[in-house]
């Protein structure tokens, strides 16, 4: 089961052998069609999110994922419930809960719900490595000149994002833990917590300039690199590619033709 | 190979960290830089793959002056540089990606990054730790794994730069025999090391006070010479006692590495002939 | 194991012998899974507990983190619930006793030296005056004289009454520094005593001129075979020097 909230977890499953572009376009595609989706659509994709998550063989906690995010969610569906206008089932001091509100709520929480699973799985089946070679590729077109950065650059800059975190982590607890062994939160509380921001900003800043300095002196450039992996789309690639604009296509106007009912 | 010309340095103006260096280091050497704190010996090294330029003089490496900026890529490549804190010279989430990134910089064909990768980690026993996180590895893991990524750009010199100043005895005897290995086979090796014992691993030794160069030359005759009686400078305990030997007359004592069996044999024939 | 105040105690061992988690256990960042850790009585979930012990950090520059040095001394402190009269007389008190030079007191600790910074970190602890006090490494990154400084410090905090307890891989310096050793090896205490009886004990890492007197010892030569500083060494043996000439 994975530490943190969309991490990777390694495997070889069909969906980790896919190429990170793949994966990439496909999410988003899926995104894009679950904002068009009401709720049949909507169970409809949930099954396949089901049936690609027992293909990925990877296990991540499925309503764990969900946890950072529940109470806005919670909050979402109450509020669709009392506030959407429509047939009245239930009254609450004065504000009354409607059908038209209940499906409406389950919708968006839907949504929402199944956006984060997808992205998970794609985080759990996709290394960082890969997410951001794959990043990379993807963006080389955009025009680098014209906006300042090159895809290579950005893709420079996530993967160092991704090195740092823990490592930044590791440094922060050092210095709470230096802070603690002087009496930080005995007396005054606030002054404790600029006084950890301070030092971890200099640590970072200085740390940003020794890892700047190993990065030039290892011939970084920020112009035109290669990747010790390798991306390469083959047959399984562009099928799945093929299946979800199909998908996408199909289920575009789905909504309408099968349950108006719920139009509001 | 290495020509250095009255190099002068300051961070700020009215401060002078390296005051008129001239050096010149040949193919081959194994130089040893030492000074105490603040002496200037990790601002001259930084001096010889174009970290830092000079203020005044020159530094010329094979020939390319570090002011061409041109120069740059081709000067890092020929000259590698391992740093003293191992966490904050990765840049790769896991080991094998770390080690790829200089490959990565030259802008290598994959498979070609792939092979490289794998023979720099298996040329330093560590194709174990390919896919681990360098927060998961020991010190002098961490600081070959390091030195993996700067060899596999197949540099001519590799400058280390405090290495072991991070790492238990143990780990600092790994990565010392590892650098001693890379001579053996053929690089020009320059290290920065603040602890004396080490010195007799170099054939020269190059010793700042307040950037300024107080000894160059063997490292044999280094603890004879009048720069260890720098306040900054600490000479290792046998070394002390072999120089207090040599001084009541023992003759052809290995000072700047003195051996604990011919020290022993020594202060016993002293002994017996009372 | 116990330590008195007033008692320098050196704690030594190899890398993953558990001597960074008996300093945190020590300053309550760690609690026990079984056992008690107690100061003067006080047990390690107790409030006062961490007012009790000082620590330095092996890397002291982490433990900077105010504008100017003088604030950074103040921190603790201040914490603590002292007064501004009394917080001025401690921090003169602790920059006294590091020997820190009155004019870095304005500057930002972040841009002076390794050495300074360690001193810095060090007075910020004095000030807090704790009964007892963890010493992280604090030999790494010292020259000569920053050593000398140190031993002396530690002396003047001993002389007080402070209970000093040095964590070092140095085997040497710790030695010169503390009477009693502690060796700890894959969490077990494998050694508490005297540091004579820590010379002569065979199966624990001995400094190199230890180990040569003791071989020179073996031979049956008259040296000590507990020496383990150059200076009393040479002195030993120039007994002999003396011997042969007169």
């Amino acid at each position: 089961m994975p530490d943190y909230f969309l991490s990777f977890v390694p495997g070889d499953s069909f969906l980790h052998k896919l190429d990170p572009r793949t994966k990439l376009i496909a999410t988003m595609l899926i995104s894009i069609l679950i904002f068009r989706l009401h709720i049949t659509g909507l169970v409809l994709l949930f099954a396949l999110f089901m049936a690609l998550y027992y293909l990925s063989s990877v296990r991540i906690a499925l309503l764990r994922n969900l946890r950072p995010v529940a109470p806005f969610l919670i909050l979402i569906f109450i509020f669709q419930l009392f506030l959407v206008p429509g047939n009245s089932f239930m009254d609450l001091y004065g504000f009354s809960a409607t059908s038209a509100g209940f499906f409406e709520g389950l919708r968006i929480v839907g949504r929402f719900v199944l956006l984060i699973q997808f992205a998970s799985l794609l985080t759990a089946t996709t290394s960082p490595a890969h997410m951001t070679a794959g990043i990379e590729r993807l963006l080389r077109p955009l025009p680098g000149k014209v906006l300042g950065v090159t895809s290579f650059e950005i893709a420079t800059m996530m993967s160092l994002s991704i090195h740092l975190v823990p490592v930044l982590n590791r440094f922060l607890k050092e210095v709470y833990q230096a802070q603690l062994c002087r009496g930080l939160g005995r007396q005054k509380k606030l002054s404790g917590l600029v006084s950890l921001a301070i030092p971890l900003l200099r640590g970072a800043f200085r740390m940003m300039d020794d890892i700047a300095m190993g990065m030039e002196s290892r011939c970084y450039q920020g112009n035109y690199r290669t990747s010790l992996f390798e991306l390469k789309m083959n047959k399984n690639d562009w099928l799945v590619l093929m299946l979800v604009f199909v998908l996408l296509l199909g289920f575009w106007n789905l909504n309408i033709t099968l349950l108006p009912s719920y139009q509001i | 190979m290495i020509e250095i010309k009255d190099l002068s340095f300051g961070f700020k103006e009215n401060q002078r960290v390296l005051d008129s260096i001239n050096v010149s280091i040949d193919s081959g050497e194994f130089v040893a830089v030492v000074g105490g704190n603040g002496s200037g010996k990790s601002t001259f090294v930084r001096h010889l793959n174009g970290l830092l330029l000079p203020d005044e003089g020159m530094v010329k490496v094979w020939n390319m002056d570090t002011r061409t900026i041109s120069n740059l890529t081709a000067i890092r490549k020929k000259i590698g540089m391992v740093f003293q804190n191992p966490l904050t010279q990765f840049v790769g989430a896991t080991v094998e990606e770390d080690v790829a990134f200089g490959l990565e910089n030259l802008a290598c064909p994959s498979s070609l990054i792939r092979n490289k990768t794998d023979y720099s980690l298996a040329e330093l026993g560590i194709s174990h730790l390919a896919g681990k996180s360098p927060l998961q590895l020991s010190g002098g893991q961490m600081q070959l794994a390091a030195l993996a990524g700067v060899l596999v750009m197949e540099p001519e010199c590799v400058i280390f730069d405090e290495v072991t100043s991070m790492l238990d005895s143990f780990s600092k005897q790994q990565v010392l025999a590892t650098i001693t290995r890379l001579h053996e086979k053929g690089k020009t090796i320059i290290m920065v090391t603040h602890n004396l014992e080490e010195v007799h691993l170099a054939g020269r030794v190059i010793a700042f006070e307040k950037g300024r160069i107080v000894y160059d030359g063997k490292s044999s005759l280094f603890f004879d010479s009048p720069a260890v009686s720098n306040p900054g400078i600490s000479i290792p305990p046998l070394t002390e006692l072999a120089l207090w030997l040599r001084e009541n007359g023992l003759k052809g004592i290995d000072v700047s590495n003195p051996d604990m069996g011919r020290l022993e044999e020594y202060i016993w024939q002293l002994k017996s002939r009372i | 194991m116990h330590i008195k105040p007033g008692e320098i105690v050196g704690l030594t061992g190899p890398v993953g012998a558990g001597k960074s988690t008996v300093l945190r256990l020590l300053v309550g960042l760690l609690e026990p899974d079984k056992g008690t850790v107690k100061i003067d009585g006080c047990s390690s979930n107790a409030k006062r507990f961490r007012e009790m012990v000082g620590v330095l950090f092996q890397h002291s520059s982490r433990q900077l983190f105010e504008k100017t040095v003088y604030d950074d001394i103040a921190f603790g402190p201040s914490n603590f619930g002292f007064d501004r009269r009394d917080i001025e007389s401690q921090v003169q008190k602790a920059v006294d006793i590091v020997g820190l030079d009155e004019s870095l007191l304005e500057v930002s600790p972040f841009g002076i030296s390794g050495g300074e910074q360690k001193l810095v970190a060090l007075a910020g602890i004095i000030a807090q005056f704790p009964r007892y006090m963890v010493l992280d490494e604090p030999f790494a990154g010292l020259d000569t004289r920053g050593k000398t400084r140190l031993f002396h410090i530690i002396q003047t905090l001993q002389n007080k009454g402070m209970g000093i307890i040095v964590i070092s891989h140095h085997l040497d310096k710790l030695l010169e520094v503390a009477p009693r050793i502690i060796y700890l090896r894959d969490g077990i205490i494998c050694f508490d005593g005297q540091r004579q009886q820590y010379l002569l004990d065979n199966s624990l890492p001995l400094p190199l001129i230890t180990a040569l007197m003791k071989r020179l010892h073996a031979r049956g030569l008259p040296v000590y075979p507990d020496t383990f500083t150059v200076e009393s060494a040479i002195k030993q043996l120039a007994k002999f020097r003396n011997r042969r000439c007169g």
